[in-house]
C-alpha cells in the first residue's frame, strides 16, 4: 500500500495511532524511497532544533522580565495598602507616627495568638508599668525602656493602652482600683536579649486593640486630656 | 509565567524577523498576558493560552505593519537593544532562518509550534484557532519548502 506524504510526516511527529504507524513501519521496511523522506523529515527536525536550542540557555532579557516583575510589585503594594487602610480608616490612629505605621505595615496581625495565650496571667500592672501607663504619651519610649503604643476605650468605654516593655508586650485597661492587665504576652527576642522584633510585638498589640477598641484610638489631644485627668472615665 | 519565558522567547524568535523584534513580540506578550490575566482559565494550561497570545499579536502587528508600512520594532527601544538586535540578526541569520523566513507566517508557525514547540496537532491547531486539516496542510507545505530549501544538508 502507498503511504500518504501527510501519513509519513504524521508519523515522524508521533501522530499516528499504534495500528497506522504499524502500517507506516511495515511499508518503510518495503521501501526505500520512503525510508529515506522519513529520515529527511527527522533530519529537518532536528536540524530546527539545534538551531533554536541556544535560545533556550540564554538569559531572557530584562525588558521581557520586567513586566511580570513590576507586576508582582503592584500586587505586593496593594496588599500592604489594604492591610494598612484598615488602622488608617480609623483617622485618630495617624497620631501615632512612624513608628506604628511601620510596624502595622509589617506584620500586622503575627504575634498576638500566641502572645494571648502567653505566660502573663490577667492582673494588676506592676509598679512601673503603672506608672508609665499613668504619664507616658504614645510612641514614646520611658525611662524604664517601657513604650506605651496607643490608647483607646474598649467596648464598655474604659480607658485601655497598649505597651511594650522589655519583658513583653499588652494591654491594660484603667478600672478604679488601677490598670489591669487584659492581655499580656512574653517577648520572644527579650528572652534572646534582642530588642529585634518589637516591631512584630507591636503589631500584634495593635491587632488585639484593634478587637478590643469600641473606637477609634484617642488622638494626641484627647490623650493629654486623659493624662491630666488621671485616666478617670 | 517567568518559566515559559525561554519557550516562548524561542518562539517568538522564530516567528519574528530578527532577535530585536523577536524580544519585543515576546514582552508584548508578557505584557498582554499580565493585563488580562483575569482571562485565563484556571485548569487550563498557561502555555498554550500564552503562545496563542503572542502569535495573535505576532498576525496583528505584522498586518499593521504591512498596512503602515513601517518596521516592527519601537524606535523608543533602548540603544542596548537595537544594537545587540542588529549583531545578532546579522550573525543569526544562518541557512534556517533564512528558509524559515521563506515561509507564509501561517505555514511558519504550524512548523514551529509541532516541530520546534512540540505540540500535538490538535494542541497546534487550537493555538493558531484553525480546524487540525488546516494544520496539517500548513504543516506539510511548510514542511516540504524547507526540505526544498535546506534540501540534502538537511
Amino acid at each position: 500500500m502507498t503511504i500518504s506524504p501527510e501519513m509519513l510526516a504524521a508519523y515522524a511527529d508521533g501522530e499516528l495511532d499504534q495500528l497506522s504507524a504499524a502500517r507506516v513501519e511495515r511499508a518503510l521496511g518495503d521501501d526505500p524511497d520512503l525510508a529515506r523522506q522519513l529520515e529527511a523529515l527527522l533530519a529537518l527536525k532536528d536540524k530546527l532544533n539545534a538551531h533554536f536550542a541556544p535560545i533556550l540557555d540564554q538569559p531572557v532579557p530584562e525588558q521581557i522580565t520586567a513586566p511580570i516583575a513590576d507586576a508582582a510589585k503592584v500586587v505586593d503594594l496593594s496588599a500592604v495598602r489594604a492591610a494598612r487602610q484598615r488602622w488608617f480608616e480609623r483617622p485618630a490612629l495617624r497620631y501615632g507616627g512612624g513608628a506604628i505605621a511601620a510596624a502595622l505595615a509589617l506584620v500586622l496581625v503575627l504575634v498576638m495568638t500566641v502572645n494571648r495565650t502567653g505566660d502573663g496571667a490577667p492582673g494588676m500592672a506592676g509598679e512601673e508599668l503603672a506608672r508609665a501607663l499613668d504619664s507616658q504619651r504614645s510612641g514614646v519610649v520611658g525611662p524604664g525602656g517601657t513604650k506605651v503604643l496607643l490608647s483607646f476605650r474598649d467596648h464598655g468605654g474604659a480607658l485601655c493602652r497598649g505597651y511594650a516593655e522589655k519583658a513583653g508586650s499588652g494591654i491594660a485597661c484603667r478600672e478604679d482600683s488601677g490598670w489591669h492587665i487584659r492581655t499580656h504576652g512574653a517577648n520572644a527576642s527579650a528572652e534572646q536579649g534582642a530588642y529585634r522584633q518589637a516591631g512584630s510585638a507591636d503589631a500584634a498589640v495593635m491587632a488585639a486593640a484593634q478587637d478590643m477598641a469600641g473606637g477609634p484610638a484617642l488622638d494626641a489631644d484627647e490623650e493629654a486630656k486623659a493624662i491630666a485627668a488621671g485616666w478617670k472615665r | 509565567m517567568t518559566a515559559l519565558l525561554p519557550r516562548l522567547r524561542r518562539f517568538a524568535h522564530g516567528l519574528a524577523r530578527n532577535a530585536a523584534d523577536a524580544d519585543d513580540l515576546c514582552q508584548m506578550t508578557v505584557e498582554r498576558a499580565l493585563s488580562s490575566r483575569q482571562q485565563w482559565q484556571e485548569g487550563t494550561r498557561l502555555d498554550s493560552w500564552m503562545y496563542r497570545i503572542m502569535r495573535n499579536i505576532f498576525i496583528d502587528e505584522t498586518r499593521s505593519a504591512s498596512r503602515r508600512a513601517r518596521t516592527f520594532a519601537d524606535p523608543d527601544d533602548g540603544l542596548e537593544v537595537g544594537v545587540q538586535g542588529a549583531q545578532e540578526a546579522t550573525v543569526e541569520l544562518s541557512m534556517v532562518d533564512r528558509a524559515l523566513a521563506t515561509l507564509p507566517d501561517e505555514q511558519r508557525e504550524a512548523v514551529l509550534l509541532v516541530m520546534v514547540e512540540g505540540y500535538k496537532y490538535v494542541e497546534a491547531a487550537e493555538i493558531i484557532g484553525c480546524p487540525i486539516g488546516t494544520l496539517t496542510s500548513r504543516l506539510l507545505r511548510g514542511r516540504e519548502a524547507l526540505l526544498q530549501h535546506l534540501g540534502e544538508a538537511a
